[in-house]
């Protein structure tokens, strides 16, 4: 007994430091030293972080990293001895592999929160040597602490020492004791030590009732729980109850067996739909310590003093009490579920169901107030109907109530508050009117009627307000004191589609026709200078046309002299064809004799000169083939194409 | 020429039958379903449906507004009743009840820009009138184009060429307002205070100021990337923080 008290407190101071609840970032490292052929995580703690929105590692100078980074959060309902402590802790891990030997140090990291709070981890040194420290380092250890400082360990180490004191034979070391033991007791069955059930004030209820439901932690071993999962509660309307941060666990006999209780949630479940609910299943997850007794050989059995009274110390109770015999432990990974829990929910009576009802049920008290009894009809009033009780708060709908003619209403404004959470849900809604008198006059705000459904008396039940009188007198008919008129809130549109309304910039045809309206007038209205431009190029090109055949015929003169034929005939040629091609203004590809001659013609020239254009032409296509029979011709041309151009160009003067 | 312009003009009023009527959508039954049934969340989801194929709707802005307002969200529904004005100022009904949902805000700020010539800059050159001013000008380069055939006689008098070009004067300032107008149409974005925020300003040594109450549009100016700098209906410039605007 004395040892479990022992183990107990070992377990409590060992996770003390969780107990916490300010913000702690911290570095923490596998060992302070290592083989540069090791590797080395590295977690960046984040204790009771709520609001953490980055994690900058630092940039290792030392290490490389291998792996990461890795991010775990938990959430952890931790119980040391009697308190119960819960916390948040995000964890970012890395692998580093030493860059040398010697004393590398792992950097702190930045973390930095909503509030744009920085914090830095930090900076740990590492002793890094040759060679691989990782086989030493394989040995098992006790997840809950360092064996130098394990009061077991050193338990065992004085066992062991005694062992070789006493004994005859035995130089040699004792083998250590959680190798060498023989268990002599298997650990317990651990779902009926450690378990989490579920526990329901009613098993049937009626739609909007209040379920008061808690999730409990039962154990009878040291251990370390953390949820896993809790309930999603389909079908309810949930209001969790406040619990304390620090609870401290209370006790319960089952079966005869003493229980401490933690209590991990506590809610006021309100069914929303009819039928056959179910609670989910919390889980939890977590090392249990089972403490287990080990039987030693006896440290005295060789000893030839003990062998010789050996008969006389071996039957005594002292040899065969705990002294002799170890206690080991061992951390068992549990994985602990709550049986689901069925609820039958019923739909609120049907009969004698007031007009009024609007699906409240518990237990309410009703007021309605109005801020003013006197007022103007340029006032606005505040009508505030007040629901207070226990219930299903937030599942209430408005009263409905008429006014008298003359008093205009809009939509409320609707509160809703929790005040009370510690033994039922409690709390009020208020909805809030805003009317508008319209007319001087009294009015009487009728009763106004609000009815709940009561589960403890399985009855409905009805509050009736007292009627309000109201006398309004006549305003200054300026506008209200908010200086806007206020008009009657306009319902929805109900003739709608889900078209855009007609953006003429948008449409490429509405930029088609503008640019060939646009183009249209800006030709109409430059067309005079358009057409002097045209004119003008015409004249320029007469000209050279004109320039440009007397240059050939001066050439075809000097053929003419040489008596050339052939190329005084193909001078002459180029000579009146591209005369004609500028001056009639007709492209070289449709130039022929019979286009050059209808526009001669349409320039009304004499017809003696169109016949000499003619013989022109035939002469030089002639020459080409018969250039003996053009020769004496070759002055006659000569004399005709100078005629021609000087014809052509005298007429268009 | 003459044949060419003929066919513009043609073309030009055969093109106002083009405006046919997309494929119906069931989206508007199941939103006034969704209405009759109170299940505004459904309803604001059916909007926002449609909202996506037609953003510029002032109508559908407008039962957005309602929507908004039936779930007691007054700075959400005062911003789309504003934005339903912007698209549409003679949407009477978003004017209602913009003031409506504004008389129910406990503080507001005076409005001190509301002159009339700003107001009548700002009628004219929303995006309601867009279209007016884009068919204007184009109406008008029309009947330049017509009176080119009139009689050479009426052309050269005085009088005649000083219509033409006050004609085409016109023309060019209704197409500068169709495109005013029609620009417009990109700052239709409201934005609107989110909770009782007190000015402040974009450094981290910053004073509080001013209480910035809940609902107020504002315009913002300048932006960075947590915080906006907006010009309050009073004329106030300040700094406010990104998340405590919403945008419309």
């Amino acid at each position: 007994m004395a040892r479990s008290f022992l183990l107990w407190l070992f377990i409590v101071f060992s996770s003390w430091s969780a107990f916490a609840q300010q913000l702690v970032f911290s570095t923490q490292v596998g060992g302070e030293k290592m083989g540069i052929k090791d590797q080395l995580q590295v977690d960046y703690v984040l204790q009771n972080a709520q609001q953490i929105e980055s994690l900058s590692p630092p940039n290792y100078t030392d290490f490389n990293i291998v792996g990461g980074p890795y991010q775990s959060s938990q959430s952890n309902i931790q119980m040391m001895g009697n308190r119960m402590v819960e916390s948040k802790t995000i964890t970012i891990s890395y692998v580093l592999q030493p860059k040398h030997s010697g004393t590398c140090t792992v950097l702190g990291a930045i973390a930095k929160d909503a509030a744009n709070h920085t914090y830095v981890s930090n900076a740990v040194s590492v002793q890094v040597v040759n060679g691989s420290l990782a086989q030493q380092r394989s040995s098992s250890r006790d997840p809950f602490g360092d064996d130098d400082q394990d009061p077991w360990a050193m338990m065992r180490q004085q066992m062991q020492q005694m062992q070789q004191l006493f004994s005859g034979r035995g130089r040699q070391q004792a083998p250590p004791s959680n190798q060498s033991a023989e268990e002599i007791k298997a650990p317990a069955d651990l779902n009926k030590d450690v378990f989490i059930k579920v526990s329901v004030d009613k098993s049937s209820a009626y739609v909007g009732e209040q379920i008061t439901t808690s999730y409990k932690l039962y154990t009878r071993l040291p251990m370390q729980m953390s949820i896993s999962k809790l309930p999603s509660l389909n079908g309810f309307w949930t209001q969790d109850f406040e619990l304390p941060k620090e609870m401290k666990p209370t006790e319960e006999i089952i079966n005869g067996k003493k229980y401490q209780v933690f209590l991990l949630k506590k809610s006021a479940l309100f069914p929303q739909q009819v039928g056959k609910l179910q609670l989910d299943p919390a889980e939890a997850k977590g090392l249990v310590r089972v403490v287990q007794k080990t039987k030693r050989a006896n440290p005295f059995a060789d000893d030839p003093f003990f062998s010789q009274f050996g008969s006389l110390f071996m039957g005594d109770p002292f040899f065969d009490n705990d002294l002799f015999s170890g206690m080991a432990y061992k951390d068992i990974p549990v994985t602990i579920a709550s049986a689901p829990v069925s609820i039958n929910v019923k739909e609120v009576p049907n009969t004698k169901k007031p007009i009024s009802y609007t699906g409240a049920v518990g237990k309410f008290q009703f007021d309605v107030q109005l801020d003013k009894l006197s007022c103007s009809t340029d006032d606005a009033l505040k009508l505030k109907l007040l629901i207070r009780g226990s219930g299903n708060l937030k599942l209430i709908e408005a009263p409905v109530f008429d006014l008298p003619k003359g008093l205009e209403k809009y939509d409320p404004v609707v509160i809703d508050s929790i005040t009370g959470r510690t033994t039922a849900i409690e709390g009020f809604k208020e909805f809030e009117y805003a009317l508008l008198p319209t007319a001087p006059g009294d009015y009487e705000i009728a009763p106004i009627t609000f009815s709940y459904f009561n589960p403890a008396t399985q009855q409905y039940e009805s509050i009736v307000s007292q009627p309000i009188h109201l006398h309004v007198v006549l305003g200054k008919q300026l506008p209200t004191n908010k200086k806007v008129k206020l008009s009657q809130f306009h319902n929805y549109n109900r003739s709608i589609n889900a078209q855009n309304p007609f953006y003429a910039f948008d449409h490429v045809w509405y930029w088609m026709i503008m640019l060939l309206v646009g183009l249209f007038l800006l030709i109409q209205l430059t067309k005079h200078k358009w057409q002097k431009m045209w004119s003008a190029w015409i004249d320029k090109r007469n000209n050279r046309s004109n320039r440009v055949a007397l240059k050939r015929m001066k050439k075809a003169q000097v053929f003419l002299d040489q008596k050339q034929i052939e190329l005084f005939y193909e001078e002459v040629s180029k000579a009146i064809w591209l005369y004609l091609s500028d001056k009639l203004t007709i492209d070289l590809a449709s130039l022929s004799k019979e286009a050059a001659l209808e526009k001669l013609a349409a320039r009304q020239l004499e017809q003696k000169i169109i016949d000499n254009v003619t013989a022109v032409i035939n002469d030089c296509e002639m020459a080409l083939y018969a250039p003996s029979i053009a020769e004496h011709k070759m002055q006659q041309t000569y004399q005709d194409t100078i005629a021609i151009i000087t014809h052509i160009e005298n007429s268009k003067k | 020429m003459k044949f060419y312009f003929i066919i513009a003009t043609v073309l030009n009023f055969a093109s106002f039958s083009v405006w046919a009527d997309n494929a119906k959508s069931t989206l508007p039954l199941q939103f006034q379903q969704a209405m009759q049934n109170k299940n505004w969340d459904f309803a604001n989801v059916c909007i926002d449906s449609m909202l996506q194929e037609a953003p510029y709707q002032d109508q559908l802005w407008y039962n957005k507004g309602v929507v908004y307002y039936q779930q007691h969200l007054l700075a959400e529904s005062i911003a789309c009743f504003q934005k339903a004005i912007l698209l549409n100022p003679f949407n009477k009904d978003a004017k209602d009840n913009l003031l409506v949902a504004q008389s129910r805000l406990v503080d507001r700020l005076p409005n001190y820009f509301d002159f009339i010539l700003l107001r009548w800059w700002k009628l004219l050159s929303s995006p309601y009138f867009h279209t007016y001013w884009a068919f204007t000008a184009l109406g008008l380069w029309v009947l330049i184009g017509l009176s080119m055939y009139l009689p050479k006689a009426l052309q050269t008098k005085k009088q005649f060429r000083i219509v033409k070009n006050s004609m085409l004067f016109l023309s060019i300032c209704f197409f500068i307002m169709a495109y005013f107008s029609w620009s417009s149409l990109k700052n239709t974005t409201v934005f609107v205070v989110q909770s009782d925020q007190a000015m402040q300003y974009a450094t981290p040594m910053s004073k509080l100021g001013t209480k910035v109450p809940y609902g107020t549009i504002v315009s913002v100016l300048e932006r960075t990337p947590n915080w906006y700098k907006v010009a309050l209906p009073n004329g106030v410039e300040t700094w406010m923080q990104q998340q405590t605007l919403t945008k419309f």
